[in-house]
């Protein structure tokens, strides 16, 4: 008799993450697929829709551009985080009061130059991100509070203080729960393609800063031992405490920036749509991305033109909105369930040391 | 500003249709995180009761019908999440999320192919008062002339507190929560004990989804939950995994959700913005101060939350 | 039925059982009868808890088999153990700390209801905890309870499942004496309704007073089986460490260069040893332990440069804490702790590295290295920060790579591929990274603990003679070890560790053996007669 185990693997070879991750993504597509079918769409044409429309014309591609921005900078929040293990799944607040921060500049200080607002607009977006992020960092570095609950119920009271100053001293002459537009000065620059707005430069060079610190610096060194062994930093001599704090303060100012971009580059106002939910799916990029910053780039690239080329297919073949989420859901189940095997090894045993396995069920 | 009284008794009221369905939900996260699994997927979740529930409502005309199909989606599209979390050890954050994520499509998916938005609900759940009770002055009129899923989800609280606090299976619950591996020696599965929560959870989530379908505003539209399922989770942390301080503050989110709209209408000094993040911030304060040994052990978030079980041989 | 009346209550039969780096039990046989204490003696590393985790069920053993009553007994986890009348209370709690003690007695309780009135429980509980004397609150939380009274808990956790059999591991380590006697009697109690307790210990008076037979464990295999009367502790202590009572001072297995110094602390080779101030200096240091109770209780050492202080002992006994306080993970609660004449008591890791300490941890995966990182940046944990790896907040990865590449060469770590984790290395390899990057800048001082434990004898021995290539340099080391020979060839002055504190300073060539085994153990010595002991 033959039971099967599962023991963990120490190193996953180049060859088997090729492999586990393919195959991940096959059974997404053929599932995705099986939904487009359904709807009496064939599935090859759709997904060649999809891609044409994200990334084939100048106008999908300069869309899918768009939906990358916040994507990136949130990502690239959340990924900072994740390189010390620490999940901010706060970056939806972050990216909130990021967006308010920034408004209150635009509408509240008039007559400034464009510089001084870009100046003035980004540095409030960061403070106030970095302020949300920030407290659930000195709550886990001072008093070990966990940074996934703080950050979750942080979200909700950056909602909450948006829609009062939407709802309230905010609120936009003819009424409606958005703001006034902002004075053109505020806005951020279109680079003249599409809505492509100054805020794609931005994000790239967030994601190639990054990167460089973390790679190529002596903090960006101690991030990474502390996120591969705190017992080792500590003994090393690091300051592990002031690094989370740290971290999760930079990781909110990143989330705070892409709130600015995006009402001072799409809307030129705070929108009514301001929760799209990119600090979720930040999460999704982030993990997806292994928390490196090139990595984030190509991913929220990719979702920014799965996000367009959902719109297209829409369009133009009535594939409905939602198979983009269905896909999205399930190339990141089958991806988890694929890490499975990157992580562990299934060995089968014969008969004699399995006893262990059968005592457990019968026991 | 002339009828407190009734003002405030209207609140109640809708406190208590407001908060059943974050209480739902937060019972079977409850459930879930005390075996020590988190569930970020509860909006998903909800999302697919809602709109299964509807539609089963619809098809066979019987609410019953829509609460069972709810409850029955519910549960078994949780277990992708226990397959998961469980089986495969995979991240419960990033699980929970494609959970989410997956939800909401599916959900917008079924909802669109029939054609839901714009039907109006055949069936809905109806005030039903209950004799005697409802004729209290005040509280009568406030507490017992609610719908009967109402009734039922805060008996279900109780429910869910009796079976974690005086059954068997809550207590191999709880232990599985704290700590796996004693569970384990001492005789209990594990993998079964949270297959079992993380699928309650799921069934007690859908459920939610239903009430908002089928009672709260009876109807489907896209993402109809509106961020409920994630209020449920902080509802949990709020009610510090214990049932009976969820309920209450079930009927506080409740009551904030409803404030919303009559509050300004009476034109107040505080905006109800700031009110609505009181349970928030009072939740990280409360984390925060809880500090020494004994309050620390008085946060009840389960002590292996999130955490995957294997167990191993080692040296 | 008769026949089963004369089996040993528990039988053991040519157990092995190996791990990935060392075989802990070759070929042991070991029975218990009905009725008795069983202590099973040894030394840390000895086998005896892996030989106790195959009887409860928590390791299967790769050959050997086991005898219940008589009967073959097929144990495949700790449920089938119990099953079977075996229950075993660990050196870790396994209470869950949030839990009452009736609930902690209740989980997986045969026979639970599944509509249990918590009232039952408590009539249940308490009924055996009076019957064995050992009182608890029932309806306080766990982590509420002193450690003693924790562990009255497992003990009825056990004793409601009705096993035949009780193990336990090191019970008496968290215990304070009158909670040790307490226990005792509770063994007794437990025995003389015919069952078996086997007690796992290396504390000999301890042995002595509860035991009726003794078994001894030494590297994985038994070495001797006694009755209690029929021995005396001199002879516990022998069998337990050494194999003869000969004078410690040979340096066996040590490299020639090393033999020169042996005898002659002060030769020309090292610096005389009352020259300058002393590089580390103890005055009644005092810590707590992980559960608070104090781990160090009044440590005094004074180190001076170029020689070797060894500290023996049976770890447990203050080592890990003794480490913590010295690298500046923990803070002590009393005494004085001075690097190089400046106070260092409560300084951050990072001030005291920068004043000079550098320390070979006892754990070398998971604080000496961080596992998951490559050899280039495990070797630059401690110079990152300063020139030339680091220019201004730049890491030169150039620089970074020749440094660990020069230190690979001299040290002569075999690294297959500098860009892979090191976790995939062998201990001695990881060991060689940790003392390259430590050595590498020059320190004062050298903390080694544990150096050379769980390395084969080549690698071994390239770590003690760097520990001596040190001292010739000037540094002063401290060296922590189990191994008593290691202790005595390297050492110019050593004392032994037990229960927090150190014994009498003795130099080279007046420690024996024999005198080591019973500081190790707690027993008296009787110190005028020290060098001639034998």
């Amino acid at each position: 008799m033959i039971a099967l185990a599962i023991e963990k693997r120490l190193h996953a070879s180049r060859a088997l993450r090729a492999a586990v991750t393919l195959g991940s993504l096959s059974l997404a597509l053929f599932l995705g697929g099986a939904v487009i079918a359904a709807v009496g769409v064939n599935p090859c044409g759709a997904y060649a829709a999809l891609c044409r429309g994200a990334f084939g014309t100048s106008y999908g591609l300069s869309e899918t551009v768009v939906k990358a921005i916040p994507l990136l900078f949130c990502g690239l929040s959340v990924s900072l985080a994740l390189r010390m293990r620490l999940w901010n799944i706060g970056a939806e607040g972050q990216y909130v009061v990021g967006a308010l921060a920034a408004s209150l500049v635009a509408l509240v200080i008039p007559g400034l130059g464009r510089v001084s607002y870009f100046a003035l607009m980004l540095l409030a977006s960061f403070a106030a991100g970095a302020l949300w992020g920030g407290i659930p960092g000195a709550l886990r570095a001072r008093l070990n509070v966990s940074e996934i609950i703080t950050t979750l119920l942080m979200n909700w009271v950056a909602i909450y203080l948006i829609q009062f100053f939407v709802y309230g001293p905010l609120r936009g002459a003819d009424g409606f729960p958005f703001t006034s537009p902002f004075p053109p000065p505020a806005c951020l620059m279109r680079v003249g393609w599409g809505r492509v707005h100054a805020g794609a430069f931005l994000a790239a060079g967030a994601a190639v800063v990054l990167q460089l610190l973390l790679a190529k610096t002596v903090w960006g060194f101690e991030v990474k031992v502390i996120g591969d062994s705190p017992e080792c930093a500590r003994y090393a001599g690091m300051a592990i405490r002031k690094n989370i704090f740290l971290v999760m303060t930079l990781a909110g100012g990143l989330s705070g920036i892409s709130g600015f971009c995006q009402v001072a580059g799409v809307e030129c106002r705070i929108p009514r749509e301001v929760f799209a939910q990119y600090g979720y799916t930040a999460i999704v990029v982030a993990w997806l991305a292994k928390a490196r910053p090139l990595g984030v780039a190509i991913v929220a690239f990719l979702f920014g033109g799965l996000l367009t080329g959902g719109e297209m297919i829409q369009i133009e073949l009535g594939v409905p909105a939602s198979v983009i989420n269905i896909l999205t859901g399930s190339i990141l189940f089958f991806l988890l369930a694929g890490d499975l095997f990157l992580n562990y090894r299934i060995v089968a045993r014969r008969a004699g040391t399995a006893r262990a396995a059968e005592g457990h069920i019968h026991g | 500003m002339d009828n407190w009284p009734g003002f405030i008794q209207v609140v109640l009221a809708a406190a208590v249709d407001q908060g059943a369905p974050l209480l739902l939900v937060a019972l079977g996260e409850i459930i879930c995180e005390r075996a020590g699994v988190l569930n970020l997927g509860a909006e998903g979740m909800m999302l697919m009761g809602a709109v299964c529930g509807f539609a089963a409502c619809t098809a066979g005309s019987s609410l019953l019908a829509g609460v069972a199909a709810a409850m029955l989606v519910g549960g078994v599209f949780s277990l992708a999440h226990a397959l998961l979390s469980v089986t495969f050890r995979a991240n419960q954050i990033v699980s929970g999320l494609a959970l989410s994520i997956l939800g909401l499509g599916i959900s917008s998916f079924i909802g669109e192919r029939l054609n839901l938005i714009m039907q109006p609900a055949p069936l809905s759940f109806a005030a039903l008062p209950i004799p005697l009770l409802a004729q209290i002055p005040f509280f009568g009129e406030a507490l017992f002339r609610q719908n009967i899923l109402a009734y039922l989800t805060y008996a279900l609280a109780f429910a869910v507190w009796f079976m974690l606090f005086r059954t068997r299976l809550g207590l191999c619950i709880r232990a599985v929560g704290e700590s796996p591996s004693t569970a384990d020696v001492m005789g209990v599965s594990v993998a079964a004990v949270r297959y079992l929560c993380v699928a309650l959870g799921g069934i007690l989530a859908g459920l939610g989804g239903a009430y908002l379908s089928l009672s709260l505003s009876p109807g489907w539209r896209e993402q109809m939950t509106a961020g409920r399922g994630w209020v449920a989770l902080a509802l949990v942390i709020f009610g510090n995994w214990h049932p009976g301080k969820a309920t209450l503050g079930a009927l506080l989110f409740g009551a904030l959700y409803s404030l919303d709209t009559r509050l300004q209408a009476r034109g107040t000094v505080i905006p109800v913005q700031f009110l609505q993040m009181i349970p928030y911030l009072g939740t990280i304060a409360f984390l925060a101060l809880a500090q020494g040994k004994a309050s620390r052990r008085a946060v009840g978030a389960p002590e292996a939350l999130g955490r995957p079980y294997f167990r191993e041989e080692k040296e | 039925m008769s026949e089963t009346i004369h089996e040993p209550a528990v039988r053991m039969c040519g157990i092995r059982k190996s791990f990935p780096v060392v075989v802990a039990n070759d070929g042991v046989d070991f029975d218990v009868r009905r009725g008795e204490i069983h202590a099973l003696l040894g030394e840390n590393g000895a086998g005896k808890s892996t030989l106790m985790n195959i009887l409860a069920g928590l390791y299967r053993p790769d050959a050997g088999e086991i005898r219940l009553d008589g009967r073959p007994a097929a144990i495949g986890s700790p449920r089938d153990a119990i099953a079977l009348g075996v229950g075993m209370v660990h050196q870790h709690s396994t209470l869950i700390p949030r839990h009452t003690v009736a609930e902690n007695a209740a989980l997986g309780m045969p026979g639970l209801p599944f509509l249990y009135r918590a009232r039952d429980i408590e009539n249940r509980v308490e009924r055996v905890a009076r019957r064995y004397g050992l009182a608890v609150d029932l309806r306080a939380p766990v982590w509420q309870l002193s450690v003693g009274e924790q562990q009255r808990v497992e003990i009825v956790k056990m004793l409601l499942r009705q096993v035949r059999v009780l193990i336990l591991d090191e019970p008496t380590a968290v215990l304070a004496p009158g909670e040790t006697r307490a226990l005792f009697e509770t063994m007794r109690g437990f025995a003389q309704k015919g069952r078996a307790v086997i007690f796992i210990s290396h504390k000999l008076d301890e042995v002595m007073e509860i035991s009726d037979r003794i078994t001894v464990l030494r590297k994985g295999t038994v070495v001797a089986v006694l009755d209690r009367a029929a021995t005396h502790e001199r002879e516990l202590a022998r069998l337990m460490v050494g194999r003869e009572l000969t004078p410690a001072r040979a340096s066996r297995g040590l490299p020639i260069s090393f033999r020169g110094h042996a005898g002659a602390p002060a030769s020309a080779a090292a610096p005389v040893r009352a020259e300058g101030l002393p590089v580390i200096e103890l005055t009644g240091l005092m810590a707590p332990g992980p559960r608070g109770a104090p781990a160090l209780r009044g440590v005094d050492l004074d180190l001076r440069g170029g020689e070797i202080f060894g500290i023996a002992g049976v770890s447990g006994n203050g080592q890990k804490e003794l480490e913590e306080v010295l690298t500046g993970l923990r803070k002590p609660s009393g005494g004085r702790y001075a690097l190089l004449g400046k106070n260092m008591a409560g300084a951050s890791p990072s001030e005291i590295i920068a004043r000079g300490l550098a320390c070979i941890p006892g754990d070398r995966s998971r604080v000496g290295t961080a596992s998951g990182l490559d050899a280039v940046d495990n070797l630059i944990l401690k110079s990152y920060h300063s020139p030339p790896i680091a220019s201004g907040i730049l890491l030169d990865e150039r620089e970074a790579g020749e440094w660990a590449g020069e230190l690979i060469r001299r040290y002569g770590i075999a690294v297959p591929d500098l860009r892979a984790p090191v976790r995939l290395l062998s201990g001695g390899n990881l060991q060689k990274i940790i003392l390259a990057r430590e050595l590498s800048s020059s320190p004062r001082a050298l903390l080694a603990v544990h150096p050379t434990r769980g390395l084969d004898v080549g690698a071994a021995e390239g770590i003690r003679r760097a520990l001596l290539a040190m001292r010739k340099y000037g540094a002063a080391v401290l060296l922590v070890s189990e191994d008593l020979d290691e202790v005595c060839a390297l050492s110019d002055r050593l004392a032994v560790m037990h229960r927090g504190k150190l014994s009498r300073v003795m130099m080279r060539g007046e420690a024996t053996l024999e005198m080591l085994g019973l500081l190790m153990t707690g027993q008296p010595v009787p110190w005028d007669r020290g060098g001639q002991a034998s």
